[in-house]
């Protein structure tokens, strides 16, 4: 009887750490995802500032300054008017004003879900209930 | 009955222990007041407010070479409660004042102080120190830190407590290149102090800065939540082009030195659609170093005179005066006036620029010699209803609106005004006695390069938002003269040009153009006898304008003509102008045109 006792608390022993060893283990990954994400959020921040500030960078060394020294020390001159020569490129348009980004688009209605996708029971309901009382001449006589 | 041993009693002794803690948890878990601890603790120390402010919008010419971006910069600080004794705080300071270049003393001072003295438990050192200064302090942390465990009794010197954090510093990597246009970000003391300042930075500060977004960002790991992205503010694409923008500044900068002026401003606008190619002025700052400003431009100068500075333009006004009278069918270019060197405005003479008497003239002829009496005797012709309702459709009464900060105009003196007399109606024809920024001059001419129609002035091409480029449209700002109108005064002062050899000229591109040389005012002393501000103004190709300059110097000293000192300025732009715009000469491209 005595063993048998103790072989049930044993076991409710058992389950319990179970539960909680389960519990905790959980919940470190849950933590260890948790500190990761910060950490990568703090990263992706600082390769946010990262990246503008290389941009300025490439900037500064393709400055109009910097190409024209750079140009200048290759053995290039600025082109003139009594120098330049004009080839006709047929249907060439000509150069365009850079575009960083596409155009905007007309937005157009998302209608991957349908929107009895998205009623609830009573919305359901309530606008069956409407369409009986139309159908059957309003509410008023 | 069975009696209970001792080890059976300190069994129950611990199993009640258990059950009264159980129950303890339990108690602590559902009292309503630990609830309310609970999560108020848990905003405390779970949750952090902070505010993201996005990266400011770069902008960029209209090829995309960027004249204005964001680079790294560090704050360095120290937190007070993580500092250890006298030798981790003298390397601290010793560490700043050997890289960052701050005061030993003052440094000490500051990381010295307590919580109770000045209410920081946290002090800032400086906010825009370079990576390669950082880096400097990572290394030699590094060194300390790999220092051996030093004797019982000593301690090794220690950048402990010492922070560096790093953000975004408002950049432009062309220095002084169009910082007229662009105005510059201004870091001011306080909240709310900073922002863009004049220019394109301030006019555009609502789609450059974006929108600041508070969020509650969890500092418990258990809590982390994602952190809403925050879109940086929208880039900026400009009308300007670099290179040109470049090149004119290069020339306005020879011309102002060469002619001892005290200043100048050259704008080149593309008349079909009002895009601004350049606008270059002088004198320019620096704008990543703007603490400057006030040396550079004293008492109370604008950044940018093309559209901050008013001045009486002189005799390129008159292109407006003869549109007007042409529009209005009251001369033809071949409409002859005998100029006898005089003519009589509100009872006061009006007299030429040479005080000579030029006989019979056609309109053309006027506009050649640049004759006041011609002009006063033109407008009179229109009369003053006439004369002031086509200024205002030229726009002289009023703004531009172009998207740059800081637009100011000198108000239009109209009949029945304090101050206006019918000798304004003789002086405002060639000029004088009213005042006009260039944009202003430049956008009301513009209309006869682009058969009558006057396109608004602008300097954003298009911004990108949201991963989107949205385009500006070109405004009509109105239609003042007939195209015809337009078309004759072009070709009246082609002829005027090509007639004087004006130093003008362009070799294979027709060009029309005026000069102006404007008497300055100076209070109640009247008219400065030996100070003049030197303009010009010129389009072309004549059959196909693509272009229109204007170009003013303030002040000239080796001149005070504008045929003399900026009618060259004017050519040597255009001469470099038609290369960077592909533009051939006219026999060329009009052998090519079909």
């Amino acid at each position: 009887m005595q063993l048998q006792s103790l072989g049930l608390f044993l076991l409710g022993l058992v389950a319990a750490v179970m539960i909680a060893g389960l519990y905790l283990n959980v919940t470190a990954q849950a933590s260890a995802a948790g500190a990761r994400i910060q950490e990568l959020e703090a990263e992706k921040e600082e390769l946010m500032i990262d990246i503008a500030g290389l941009r300025t960078e490439l900037g500064e060394l393709t400055s109009a300054d910097n190409m024209r020294r750079r140009a200048e020390a290759m053995g290039f001159q600025p082109a003139n008017m009594e120098t330049a020569q004009y080839l006709v490129i047929p249907d060439y348009p000509g150069k365009n004003v850079v575009m960083l980004a596409p155009p905007p688009v007309q937005e157009r209605p998302r209608t991957l879900i349908l929107p009895a996708y998205k009623e609830s029971l009573w919305d359901f309901l309530f606008k069956g209930a409407l369409k009986l009382i139309e159908q059957q001449g309003g509410l008023a006589q | 009955m069975m009696g209970i041993n001792r080890l059976q009693g300190i069994g129950y002794l611990m199993a009640l222990g258990a059950i009264l803690i159980v129950v303890q948890l339990v108690r602590i878990q559902t009292n309503v007041s630990a609830q309310k601890y609970s999560e108020v603790a848990a905003q405390t120390y779970n949750y952090e407010t902070k505010v993201i402010t996005p990266e400011r919008g770069n902008i960029y010419d209209r090829w995309g070479s960027l004249l204005a971006g964001n680079t790294k910069v560090y704050e360095v600080g120290v937190s007070r409660n993580e500092l250890g004794g006298e030798k981790n705080r003298e390397t601290i300071a010793r560490a700043a004042a050997d890289i960052l270049g701050l005061n030993y003393t003052e440094v000490l001072r500051l990381i010295n102080g307590t919580y109770e003295e000045d209410g920081l438990l946290y002090v800032t050192l400086g906010s825009n120190f370079t990576p390669e200064q950082v880096n400097q302090l990572i290394e030699l942390n590094r060194q300390y830190e790999d220092l051996p465990t030093p004797p019982k009794g000593q301690v090794n010197p220690s950048l402990r407590g010492m922070h560096w954090v790093p953000s975004l510093r408002r950049s432009y990597p062309e220095g002084r290149l169009a910082s007229n246009v662009l105005g510059f970000y201004y870091y001011g003391g306080g909240a709310g102090e900073q922002g863009g300042y004049l220019g394109v930075e301030q006019k555009y500060e609502h789609l450059l800065a974006g929108r600041p977004t508070k969020v509650s960002v969890a500092v418990n790991p258990n809590a982390v939540e994602e952190i809403p992205d925050v879109p940086p503010g929208a880039s900026i694409v400009l009308t300007i082009d670099r290179e040109i923008q470049a090149m004119t500044e290069e020339v306005l900068d020879k011309a102002v030195e060469e002619s001892g002026s005290k200043g100048g401003t050259i704008i080149i606008m593309d008349p079909r659609n009002g895009d601004i190619l350049a606008m270059a002025t002088n004198p320019r700052l620096d704008p990543n170093n703007y603490s400057e400003y006030y040396e550079i431009f004293p008492e109370d100068q604008p950044l940018n005179p093309a559209v901050s500075l008013t001045y009486e333009p002189g005799s390129v006004f008159k292109v407006l005066t003869m549109a007007a009278a042409i529009d209005a069918g009251v001369v033809t270019p071949d409409t002859e006036f005998v100029d006898t060197g005089v003519y009589m405005a509100g009872g006061l003479p009006i007299y030429n620029w040479d005080r000579g008497a030029w006989g019979p003239q056609t309109m053309t002829g006027c506009m050649q010699h640049s004759l006041n009496v011609c002009l006063s005797w033109v407008a009179d012709q229109l009369g003053p209803t006439q004369f002031y309702e086509y200024l205002k459709a030229f726009g002289i009464d009023h703004r531009t609106n172009i998207d740059l900060a800081d637009e100011r105009i000198w108000p239009l003196r109209l009949p029945g005004d304090p101050y206006w007399t019918p000798l304004s109606l003789a002086t405002n024809s060639f000029g004088q006695g009213l005042a006009t920024t260039p944009i202003q001059m430049i956008t009301a001419i513009s209309a006869l390069a682009n058969d009558g129609k006057m396109m608004a002035p602008h300097v954003m091409h298009s911004y990108v938002q949201d991963g989107r480029q949205y385009e500006f449209k070109s405004i009509v700002l109105g239609s003042p003269v007939s195209a015809e109108t337009a078309r004759t005064v072009t070709e009246m002062l082609a002829q005027s040009l090509e007639q004087e050899a004006s130093n003008a000229l362009v070799p294979g591109y027709r060009v029309a153009g005026k000069t102006g040389t404007g008497e300055i005012a100076k209070g109640a002393e009247g008219y400065s006898t030996n100070l003049t501000n030197a303009s010009f103004v010129g389009w072309g190709p004549v059959d196909d304008p693509r272009f229109i300059v204007y170009v003013w110097l303030q002040e000239p000293t080796s001149s005070p003509w504008g045929s003399v000192v900026a009618a060259p300025v004017f050519s040597e732009v255009v001469q470099k102008l038609v290369v960077y715009l592909n533009l051939p000469p006219d026999d060329i491209r009009l052998q090519l045109s079909p």
